[in-house]
C-alpha cells in the first residue's frame, strides 16, 4: 500500500504520524516484516554530524549613512567575499584568518577561521566588521569598522554547495612519517585509520537512489528549517554500488541552505585540522517519508551492509591513483579496530555518531509534535551522473 | 598507609632557587614523578607531579611546601576537557595513549574523560578538531 506526501503530512499535522529513527527502524522492520511496517511507519529520520568544508553563508549588513559599496571586508579578521551587491558578503568555512601563518611552520595550527566565525555568529557573539571601498557617487563611504551580532543582520543565510556526502573514504597512512589531513592526523605505518560518516543513520545511505531526497526536500539544518536547493557539487551517482544499491564511495551530495538565525549553536562548530586548515562541522537531519515498501527497505540498511574503502592518504589519495587498500563495513570500522595487511589498526571517526543520533531524535520529536512537515522534491537528483577531473593545459598563449 | 597523589605546585618567583623536590624525596621519603615542569629563575613557575609515599609523610611534605609559599593544587590534572563542547567524534581516542579519553558507551558512541588515567601528554590538544581539551598551564 503506497502513501503520498499529503497523507503523511496530514498525519503529522494531526500529531498521529509514526516516526522512527534510521537506527530504530532496523529492528522494527526485522520484527514486523516490511509489509506490515510500511503500513505503520510514516517517517524515518536520518542524520549526520561532521566537518563539511563546502559550507558558508551570505550575510547582509544593511546600509549605513552615508552608504558604502563594500569591496573588501573582514569579519574578526577573516576575509569575506565581496564580489556581490553593496552590503552582501559571502563567508566561507575554510577561509583562513588574515595573517594566519598556514603551514609556514609545519604543521600549522589553524586555530581560527571561517568555520569559527560562523560558529560564533550562530552563538550570538559580537564580532567585528572591517570593510573598505573605493567610494562611488552613490556609495561614498570608504571604510567601516563596527561591532555586530547576528541580530543586527538583515539576513544570515547558510548556503552550502556540498554537504552530506553519501559515503566517504577511510583514510590511512602507509608512509614512514606522520601526515596531516582533513581526516585528521594519520600516524606512520598504518597505525591509525579515520572515517567520516554516520553510516546507518546517514541521510543518503538510507535513500541510496535518491527516491525521496531531491531538490526542494525539507531538511533540518542545524536546527533550522532548511532545504536541498540543488545537487551538491561533485555529485557523482554513477559509481560502484552493493547489492543494496549503497555506493562504496563518495557518490551523491546535497547543496543545502537554511536560516542561521534559527540554528542551534551545538550543531554549528568550527573545526581546526592541524597541518590542513579550518572547516565547519554541521548537524543535518533529513526525514524520509515511507511512501512504499521499497523506500522503507532502503532505510533498514545496517552498518554491516555499508562499505567504506581504505585509501592511502600518503600517496594514493594525493596522486589520484584510485587504488583501494582494503574495504571495511561500517560495523567493523565502528568497532574501533580493523586488520590491514595482517596488522591491527586503530580506527576513529571525524564525524559524530553520538550527535547524529541526537539529531535523528530531535527531528523525530519535531515531526511527532507536528512542527516539521515534509516536502516533495520538485526535482530528483541525477542518478547516472559521473564526475570529470581537471586537465591541465597551461595558461593563455 | 601508602598512597599516590597528583598535584600541581606553583612557585612564587622568590622561591625558584629552592630544591623543593630534592627535599621532598630526602626529608619525607617520597617518590616523585614529574609530568611537566616550567620553572624560570626569578619568574616563578609550576610543576605537575605524582607523589607516592606514606600518607602522613605526604601531608608533612605539603605542610613544608605551604610554609615556603608554594601553592598546591592536588587531586586533579592539568588537562581540561570541556564536556559540553565535546562532539563525541572519537577522533582523540586513538591518539590518547592511556585511554583517558575513551568511548564510554559504544551504542551511542559517547566519549568520556577519565582524569585518573591522564598523563598530560597533551596529544589531545592538537588532535581534537574542536579545541575541547586545553592545558591549564
Ligand atoms: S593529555 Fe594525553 S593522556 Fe591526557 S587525555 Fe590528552 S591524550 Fe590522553
Ligand atoms: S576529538 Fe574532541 S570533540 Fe572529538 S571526542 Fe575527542 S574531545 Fe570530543
Amino acid at each position: 500500500m503506497a502513501k503520498t506526501y499529503n497523507e503523511i503530512n496530514e498525519k503529522i499535522a494531526s500529531g498521529k504520524a509514526v516516526v522512527l529513527t534510521a537506527e530504530e527502524v532496523i529492528d522494527y522492520v526485522e520484527r514486523k516484516g516490511v509489509a506490515a511496517a510500511a503500513k505503520e511507519v510514516d517517517v524515518v529520520t536520518t542524520a549526520t554530524f561532521g566537518p563539511m568544508c563546502s559550507s558558508g553563508c551570505f550575510l547582509n549588513f544593511g546600509h549605513s549613512a552615508p552608504k558604502i559599496r563594500i569591496s573588501e571586508a573582514w569579519i574578526s579578521d577573516v576575509p569575506v567575499y565581496c564580489g556581490i551587491a553593496a552590503v552582501d558578503v559571502y563567508l566561507g568555512a575554510t577561509q583562513l584568518r588574515h595573517n594566519d601563518p598556514a603551514n609556514m611552520y609545519f604543521p600549522g595550527e589553524f586555530r581560527y577561521g571561517g568555520g569559527h566565525v560562523i560558529e560564533e555568529l550562530v552563538a550570538g557573539k559580537k564580532l567585528q566588521l572591517f570593510a573598505l571601498s573605493y567610494g562611488t557617487d552613490d556609495y561614498p563611504r570608504r571604510e567601516v569598522r563596527t561591532m555586530f551580532d547576528i541580530n543586527d543582520l538583515n539576513q544570515a543565510i547558510m548556503t552550502n554547495p556540498r554537504n552530506c556526502y553519501q559515503n566517504y573514504n577511510v583514510a590511512v597512512n602507509s608512509s614512514g612519517k606522520r601526515i596531516y589531513t582533513y581526516l585528521g592526523i594519520l600516524e606512520p605505518n598504518m597505525k591509525n585509520m579515520t572515517y567520516c560518516s554516520a553510516g546507518q543513520l546517514s541521510p543518503l545511505l538510507n535513500d541510496p537512489l535518491y527516491k525521496t531526497i531531491g531538490v526542494g526536500t525539507s531538511v533540518w539544518l542545524a536546527g533550522s528549517r532548511g532545504l536541498v536547493y540543488a545537487e551538491g557539487t561533485q555529485h557523482c551517482s554513477a559509481v560502484e554500488r552493493g547489492a543494496n544499491d549503497v555506493p562504496v564511495e563518495g557518490a551523491g551530495t546535497l547543496a543545502l541552505t537554511g536560516n542561521m538565525k534559527e540554528m542551534i549553536p551545538e550543531f554549528v562548530r568550527g573545526v581546526s585540522l592541524p597541518g590542513y586548515g579550518v572547516s565547519l562541522a554541521l548537524g543535518v537531519g533529513i526525514p524520509i517519508p515511507v511512501l512504499n515498501e521499497e523506500i522503507l527497505r532502503y532505510t533498514t540498511v545496517r552498518d554491516r551492509d555499508i562499505i567504506g574503502c581504505a585509501i592511502d592518504y600518503s600517496h594514493d589519495y594525493p596522486e589520484k591513483t584510485c587504488k583501494v587498500l582494503a574495504r571495511y563495513s561500517y560495523e567493523e570500522l565502528r568497532s574501533g579496530q580493523v586488520e590491514l595487511h595482517g596488522k591491527k589498526v586503530a580506527v576513529s571517526a571525524m564525524s559524530s555518531y553520538h550527535k547524529a543520533l541526537k539529531i535523528a531524535e530531535l527531528l523525530k520529536s519535531e515531526i511527532q509534535r507536528g512542527d516539521f512537515m515534509l516536502s516533495e522534491p520538485s526535482r530528483l537528483l541525477p542518478l547516472n551522473q559521473s564526475m570529470t577531473g581537471l586537465t591541465i593545459t597551461g595558461g593563455a598563449k | 598507609m601508602t598512597s599516590c597523589k597528583k598535584a600541581y605546585l606553583h612557585f612564587p618567583k622568590e622561591m625558584t632557587d629552592k630544591p623543593f623536590i630534592g627535599n621532598l624525596i630526602k626529608e619525607f621519603d617520597l617518590t616523585i614523578n614529574i609530568f611537566r615542569a616550567k620553572v624560570t629563575p626569578g619568574e616563578g613557575g609550576y610543576l605537575s607531579i605524582e607523589i607516592v609515599g606514606d600518607d602522613e609523610q605526604i601531608q608533612n611534605g605539603f605542610t613544608y611546601l605551604k610554609q615556603n609559599q608554594v601553592e598546591i593544587h592536588s587531586g586533579d590534572v592539568g588537562l581540561i576537557w570541556r564536556k559540553e563542547e565535546c562532539t563525541h567524534c572519537t577522533n582523540c581516542t586513538v591518539h590518547c595513549p592511556t585511554g583517558a579519553l575513551h568511548i564510554a558507551d559504544w551504542d551511542t558512541r559517547r566519549v568520556e574523560f577519565d582524569e585518573s588515567k591522564c598523563i598530560e601528554c597533551l596529544a589531545c590538544l592538537k588532535n581534537c578538531p574542536f579545541h575541547v581539551c586545553s592545558s591549564i598551564f
